[in-house]
């Protein structure tokens, strides 16, 4: 008996998965908007630089009875409190930085303070046990939340020490990748906004989406390792969400704010054309019509209860395409897959069909 | 050039020929197809946002592997309620009729009916053939934890077999 072969036989194939493509489009949109990252990535990086010691030196100090396991810190009493906690979690710290559960089915032990050096920030590991699942929980005070993981309770210090090394790995590999991913800005807990380490700013616009306190908005450019970047940021307190505009989707940074002014005003900035008369498209000041397709020559992209049309344009140099439907014009840039009309249109029949389902 | 230039085409090279495997991957965790659906689609999201790092080292497999698992440990905590994950637009897996129908072996029940810790560490050693070190890594337990596991799921696995 192979049990290697056995399982592979036991598990069947599944439904149909959506397509790669479709994945991609998931991925891209992932990319485009993202939460800003907090202070999170940075401290786990620098933790990571001091760790060891600090771990050592807990070791030292929690051995002295018994070198083969870890001595239990003191253990307080763990309030409960679910209104402090973040959605699903069971543990966590409330405002007074005091550790709180869930519920009163859940059993908290302390196993360490300070375990990590989080700048100042405390930090707790605890052991949880809920009904006959016990695992440990490295919580740490920052915007970002807290690290999980599993392990068996009363661990040996043998064990004790590869978990720490395990966390710290994790969450060098955290920073690391919240660094890479997160874009050039990140929020620190106050709200402010801070770049990244080797970002540099090249142009702020304050307010771009005119926004009432105590919300507000800003547009950057910022360039890090050769790479510039556009970002409008919609801030809150001390969290917010970030946009990054697609390859090359519109000429200038100003343009691509101001299409997001209009967006968040429910209107459209860009417009380009107007329908005129005999259901004809014609330029807007500055647009020049290179081509242009009526409903007859739309076919399935027509709509019955609108008149539509579709024109390929110059506009400050570039080409665009627009999609007219009523009184709603849909403009973008030509870009590589997308040159002529028809490439334009192909991209609007395979958006308004997706074939999201592998045969 | 705005942002940071990914290479899409070797994405959906990717996606599109190890997904099905990493689908059964993410089933073989959960033991739950809708689950593993919404495993492994916030694992293929966060493999895109990271695709230029991962693609660089070549570890893009191992990468999705362990988001399935640690997202899986994770969400396991959060037993009360399910996550929200973001699906496709127009995809809705809960459609497809296959569900309905769907039959498991004798083998497949056992070994979901196993402790999550150690269904987890026999799926990684004896399924997917990683060592006893890379098994503790993902993990986040001990060598001795990953043996003692696997152990005792194979016991119980086996005394399934043989009564087959």
């Amino acid at each position: 008996m192979n049990i290697t072969e056995e399982i592979e036989r036991s598990i069947g194939t599944g439904p149909p998965l959506p397509t790669a493509t479709a994945r991609l489009a998931a991925g891209k949109s992932a990319v485009r908007r993202r939460r800003l990252a907090g202070g999170a990535a940075a401290l786990a990086l620098v933790s990571v630089l001091g760790g060891t010691a600090a771990v050592a030196g807990l070791l030292d100090r929690d051995t002295k009875s018994d070198p083969d396991q870890v001595v239990i810190v003191p253990n307080p009493d763990v309030p409960i409190d679910p209104e402090a906690l973040q959605p699903g979690h069971i543990v966590g710290y409330n405002e007074d930085g005091q550790v709180v559960r869930r519920d009163s089915n859940i059993k908290v032990t302390y196993l360490a303070e300070e375990v990590l050096e989080l700048d100042g920030l405390k930090n707790t590991m605890l052991s949880v046990e809920r009904g006959d699942e016990v695992e440990w929980i490295l919580l740490y005070q920052n915007p970002g939340g807290s690290f999980y993981q599993g392990s068996p309770s009363q661990p040996g210090r043998a064990e004790f020490e590869q978990q720490i090394e395990f966390l710290q790995e994790r969450m060098a590999a955290a920073g690391a990748q919240a660094a890479e991913e997160d874009g050039p800005v990140m929020i620190d807990p106050d709200g402010v906004l801070q770049l990244s380490p080797g970002a540099r700013l090249v142009r702020r616009v304050d307010n771009p989406l005119e926004m009432g306190p105590p919300k507000k908005s800003v547009g950057l450019v910022v360039e890090r390792e050769g790479t510039t970047y556009w970002l409008l940021l919609r801030l809150s307190g001390g969290s917010g969400w970030q946009e990054r505009a697609d390859e090359a989707d519109y000429p200038t940074f100003d343009m691509w704010l101001d299409q997001n002014l209009a967006e968040a005003r429910g209107r459209p900035a860009l417009q380009l054309v107007r329908f005129g008369a005999d259901d004809q498209l014609v330029g807007l000041s500055g647009v020049t019509i290179i081509r242009q397709l009526d409903d007859t020559q739309l076919g399935d992209l027509s709509r019955p209860e609108h008149v539509s049309a579709v024109a390929e344009v110059r506009y400050q140099g570039r080409t665009w395409f627009v999609l007219a439907t009523g009184t709603t014009y849909s403009p973008t840039v030509a870009k590589p897959g997308r040159e002529t009309i028809e490439e334009y249109l192909d991209h609007l029949r395979a958006q308004r069909n997706p074939d999201n389902v592998q045969p | 050039m705005i942002g940071r230039k990914r290479d899409d085409a070797a994405y959906v090279e990717f996606v599109a020929s190890r997904q099905q495997h990493l689908f059964r991957v993410a089933y073989a965790v959960c033991g739950d197809w809708h689950q593993a659906s919404d495993l492994l689609q916030t694992a293929l999201t966060k493999l895109y946002v990271a695709w230029s790092r991962v693609h660089r080292d070549g570890r893009e497999e191992a990468y999705v592997r362990q988001i399935i698992v640690r997202t899986n440990i994770d969400d396991s905590r959060r037993r009360k309620r399910r996550p929200e994950t973001p699906g496709l637009d127009g995809f809705d897996l809960a459609s497809h009729e296959e569900l309905a129908v769907e039959e498991r072996s004798a083998l497949f029940e056992a070994l979901q009916g196993l402790p999550p810790m150690q269904r987890k560490a026999v799926v990684l050693r004896h399924w997917l053939g990683l060592s006893v070190a890379e098994t503790a890594g993902e993990l986040g337990i001990t060598e001795g934890t990953v043996k003692s596991h696997t152990s005792r799921g194979l016991e119980k696995l086996q005394a399934v077999l043989s009564n087959q």
